[in-house]
């Protein structure tokens, strides 16, 4: 780039900037149609020019740094229309604050001026204004803060001027005036008129927190904000997940980070967690100092915390209690209750209306009966229930089976003295266990409502609705309650589903704790809970449990016991997530070889014998991978106790290889017989059959089906519903939409998909990472087709490059992305994704 | 060193109106000493939680440092000029030695922290003061004019109107070489982090 050709980048973009943002293509591709890189230069200062920080809300020193240009410069001392701009008062997420009086003489009205960042469609925003001046004058209401004008700077920075209001945020009012519950409640009645109000007026804020919640020195409570969303056109910024959203992390509803419609009941949730803030002075999810991704994945699957757990030492001397004990007392039942239903994960179970929640307030207040419920094990039960006799006994029955086999199996490993002793332990404990269920399932009274949960409730969901009772009915008999939770633990986990096993495999932890436990069974103990939180994309906690796990098994001088075989297992498989195959090779191989030694041929086996392909194939030894993978199917073909869903696994990855090797019918031969398994032994609707889909789509595409494999991987995305946003598994999917999509003519659809994918890949991937050099190669097509070359050939080749390094040259997936590299040099202006 | 008498500065000042050569040279080391000790002072209050308003220092600077009395508006122009230059520089290697020091390279180079719209996240404001000096330095090797629009203006606080005066440009152009800079500015950060 040299001063002259910047000169010309210069004039392109005063041009570029006039037109409306839907024209820009457009008119750069008239106005230079032989110079790319010129396009792509003024295009990119055009993104910039739009994008603000609400983007890049998990990136604070990006976001930092945006916010700062754009805030710049000061409008103090400036005239602003018919305003005097006095001082600076503030910096916000969406903008910088001013206080400024009215110009004439006639009056000193303060008000408070406040500029938008909207990148560049300030006439729009002020066109929507004018709109929405209706509604405006509609939102008068003596706790909401008033629009009161706007308009824009001469740099056309758009800016609103609102009612001057000169309190403080509604938490910091409460600690200061030291007020109480009654009157911390009695306060937020007014913050539930104010909300009330606007909601009748189809009026949704957003982005309610206690900084936009002022209350003024006599006890007035004023909204701020309400309408700026709208204003600023949120409805209409992509609701990818990740992406183009602003809004407070704290106190975003699930819905607003997973990118689904906004509605009412956004509000309500925000309301909950500003609730939560005022009774016990801290947020319900701990969110201090972690990662954005994370909180948002804490967010959306954790439950909140306790009202008294949560509950802070300086909010309980504010509001007058001895200690935080005494405090956490008095917020337990009722009140509790009625937080926990604003904070509902699903919009439709909060309560209906702002004004319902504060009815139930006022009705705790005066000692009434209160509407919400806590989701008590109880509750959940009598909703279980059915109305059919048999099929209950039939479900008791059917565990008490499944809970013999699971104890027995525990007991494989033991020496054959203490067996004798052990398994009549154990059966004692399947009886007890047992006799727990058919309690549980006679018990509940019969009148069921119907509520989602029928005969074909599974028996995992009936037991983890009962388990808050596990532990207070089998409070005697802690080895029942061990083995219930253990048995909760491995169907969790064979959904694949961390977020309802992790309590599960701590709850195992301690009670073997409390039992003193052997090293053999707090190594099991590690490695499940290790297990969890290793699905849960948390892998260097997962490796830490790990390590302990092992620690526990070489302080025992590595008996050969299944325990050893786990734990080296995911040792394997943390190793290969770090980046390292060798390394996972070696783990992976010991474990085998412990394996085969103490039991022979089995699911065990068969699974690591799996693992082993899947770490040659990440070495880009195809021909190894195929070997281990067929060796594995042999095991699985020839199990006694029948199938197991991990030989869909199995399949899959040997259809993956074979794909890879070209070999297409036998591929797909492998991959839907895959697909049948998970059907025959985990059901239809499995995180797995996720996986296995989208790896299915890969082979339609290679075969020249591109719209049956955009069908395919569509449900195969839809079926990953389950994982946390950010979840590297979704990656796969959405690179793999991205490649079909690309295949079928449309790379403006694929590309903010592949963006997506990229990002994330390269934030949990280690560098170098060839499914982050794939997804590379993704993007470089995409750029191609839509005519950005420059960066395009740049990305295929650091793709190839990439590739070769991790895989070698001769892998196929390398010489894919060496073709498409040399092809895009060449100028051959298509974009085509090889398989 | 002792401060400089006001009437040198301004004597200084008045030379470099008029073109004399070596004026510059004299008053630039008086004033960056004068203007780093503000802002030490001043990144010293923010560690207490004050921020640093680097408008704010050069005017408290120019109060110091020029007599008032005989100050035209030329001479103000000049001085702010001179001095967001000189500012630049002071914010830089202060980020610079922090980082050597191994503390965060960023300063809290934002606003005052209050109440009305103030967002719920302080840690995210420390900017990388480093990054957009590096980006301002770029664009200043490609076009020079708006690299200093946005040196005058956030460096110094200049409006459009002194600006347009400083550079000898209409008002108009300063707008839009703002608005061109900044968006350069901001794709030399996404740039930078990935994200573009």
């Amino acid at each position: 780039m040299t001063p002259d050709r910047f000169a010309q980048v210069r004039v392109l973009w005063e041009s570029a900037l006039e037109q409306p943002v839907t024209e820009r293509e457009a008119f750069l591709a008239r106005a230079a149609p032989a110079d790319p890189e010129l396009r792509a230069e003024v295009m990119t200062l055009l993104q910039a020019h739009d994008a603000t920080s609400g983007t890049f809300s998990g990136n604070a020193v990006l976001a930092a740094g945006l916010d700062f240009l754009d805030a710049l410069p000061s409008l103090a001392g400036r005239r602003l229309g018919a305003y005097q701009v006095t001082r600076e008062i503030g910096h916000g997420g969406m903008g910088t604050v001013y206080e400024a009086v009215r110009a004439d003489d006639q009056f000193t009205k303060r008000v408070a001026i406040k500029t938008l960042r909207v990148g560049s469609d300030s006439a729009e925003v002020l066109r929507r204004f004018r709109r929405e001046r209706q509604i405006q004058a509609a939102l008068a209401h003596p706790n909401i803060a008033t629009l009161l004008d706007a308009g824009a700077t001469d740099e056309r920075v758009p800016y609103i001027v609102l009612e001057y209001v000169d309190g403080l945020p509604i938490d910091v009012h409460c600690e200061q005036k030291r007020l109480g519950i009654a009157a911390r409640l009695n306060l937020f009645q007014q913050v539930v008129r104010a909300v009330q109000h606007a909601h009748r007026q189809l009026v949704v804020h957003r982005d309610l927190k206690p900084s936009n919640i002022l209350v003024t020195d006599d006890g007035v409570v004023k909204l701020l904000d309400f309408g700026i969303s709208k204003l600023i056109g949120d409805d209409h910024e992509e609701t990818l997940t990740g992406a183009a959203r602003a809004f407070t992390t704290a106190y975003a509803s699930p819905e607003q980070i997973r990118g689904e419609p906004i509605s009412t009941a956004t509000d309500i949730y925000s309301l909950g967690i500003v609730l939560f803030r005022l009774l016990t002075g801290a947020n319900p999810f701990d969110l201090e100092g972690i990662a954005a991704a994370t909180a948002w994945a804490r967010i959306c699957d954790q439950p909140p915390r306790a009202l008294g757990a949560a509950a802070t030492a300086a909010t309980a001397t504010a509001m007058g209690y001895a200690s935080t004990d005494r405090l956490a007392r008095a917020l337990r039942g009722e009140l509790e209750a009625i937080v926990l239903m604003a904070l509902r994960k699903e919009p439709d179970r909060r309560y209906p209306t702002a004004d319902a929640l504060g009815e139930d307030l006022l009705n705790h207040l005066r000692g009434h009966p209160v509407q919400a419920r806590p989701d008590s094990a109880g509750y959940r039960i009598r909703k279980l229930v059915t109305r059919n006799r048999l099929a209950t006994a039939a479900l008791a029955v059917a565990f008490l089976a499944m809970a013999v086999g699971t104890v027995a199996a525990v007991s494989q490993a033991r020496e054959a003295t203490a067996q004798a002793r052990i398994a009549e332990a154990e059966r004692t404990t399947a009886t007890r266990v047992s006799g727990f269920l058919q309690k549980l399932f006679a018990s509940a009274d019969l009148s069921w409502a119907g509520q989602g949960l029928g005969p074909n409730t599974t028996i995992a969901e009936t037991i983890d609705s009962a388990t808050g009772k596990i532990d207070t009915e089998l409070v005697d008999e802690p080895a029942a309650a061990e083995a219930l939770h253990r048995i909760l633990v491995s169907m969790y986990t064979a959904r694949r589903n961390p977020a309802r096993g992790e309590p599960h495999a701590l709850r195992v932890l301690e009670l073997l704790g409390q039992r003193k436990a052997s090293n053999q069974e707090m190594a099991r103990g590690l490695h499940d809970l290790g297990i969890q939180l290793y699905l849960a994309g948390r892998r260097d906690s997962s490796l830490a449990l790990l390590e302990q796990a092992y620690g526990r098994l070489e302080a025992d001088g590595f008996p050969e016991t299944e325990n050893l075989v786990f734990i080296l297992n995911q040792l394997a498989l943390l190793a290969m997530d770090a980046g390292d195959p060798p390394k996972a090779e070696g783990y992976m191989s010991r474990a085998l070889e412990v394996h085969r030694r103490v039991f022979g041929d089995d699911l065990l086996a068969a699974i690591a014998t799996g693992n082993v392909g899947v770490m040659r194939n990440a070495q880009g030894d195809l021909a190894g991978a195929e070997r281990a993978f067929r060796q594995a199917e042999a095991i699985h073909a020839s199990l006694a106790g029948g199938e197991n869903y991990e030989r869909g696994n199995n399949l899959t990855n040997l259809g993956g290889s074979l794909l890879l090797l070209g070999r297409i019918e036998e591929a797909e031969r492998n991959m839907r017989e895959a697909i049948a398994v998970y059907d025959r032994t985990i059901g239809p609707a499995h995180l797995v059959q996720g996986v296995g889909r989208i790896n299915l789509s890969r082979l339609e595409l290679a075969d020249g089906r591109p719209t049956e494999a955009l069908a395919t991987v569509r449900r195969g995305i839809e079926l990953l519903d389950g994982l946390p946003p950010e979840h590297p598994t979704r990656t796969g999917g959405a690179t793999q939409e991205a490649a079909i999509l690309l295949a079928l003519g449309r790379p403006a659809e694929a590309e903010p998909l592949v963006r997506w994918a990229l990002g994330i890949r390269e934030r949990w991937y280690p560098p170098g990472d060839w499914r982050t050099a794939e997804t590379q190669g993704v993007l470089g097509q995409i750029l191609l087709a839509r005519g950005q070359s420059d960066v395009a050939i740049e990305l295929l080749q650091s793709s190839h490059q990439n590739l070769s390094t991790a895989l070698g040259p001769a892998d196929p997936r390398t010489f894919a992305a060496e073709r498409a590299a040399k092809a895009a040099g060449a100028g051959d202006g298509k974009g085509s994704v090889p398989p | 060193m002792s401060d400089p008498h006001p009437s040198e500065i301004t004597t200084l000042l008045q030379a470099m109106a008029e073109g004399q050569p070596g004026a510059a040279d004299q008053l630039v080391p008086m004033v960056y000493d004068r203007l780093r000790d503000l802002a030490v002072r001043a990144m010293r209050r923010e560690s207490e939680g004050h921020t640093l308003q680097p408008t704010a220092l050069v005017h408290e600077a120019f109060l110091l440092l020029v007599d008032q009395r005989s100050t035209e508006w030329k001479n103000r122009t000049h001085f702010y000029s001179m001095a967001a230059r000189i500012m630049r520089r002071v914010l830089i290697d202060q980020a610079r030695m922090r980082l050597a020091a191994k503390r965060s390279g960023g300063l809290q180079v934002t606003l005052n922290e209050s109440i009305h719209g103030v967002d719920d996240d302080p840690a995210q404001r420390t900017v990388d003061i480093i990054a957009i000096e590096e980006a301002l330095t770029r664009l200043e090797s490609l076009d020079e004019r708006p690299a200093r629009v946005v040196e005058l203006r956030f460096f110094a606080g200049l409006d459009v109107a002194e600006t347009a005066t400083v550079l000898n440009i209409s008002p108009a152009s300063v707008t839009r070489d703002w608005v061109f800079a900044r968006a350069f500015l901001k794709r030399e950060l996404l740039l930078a982090e990935g994200e573009a």
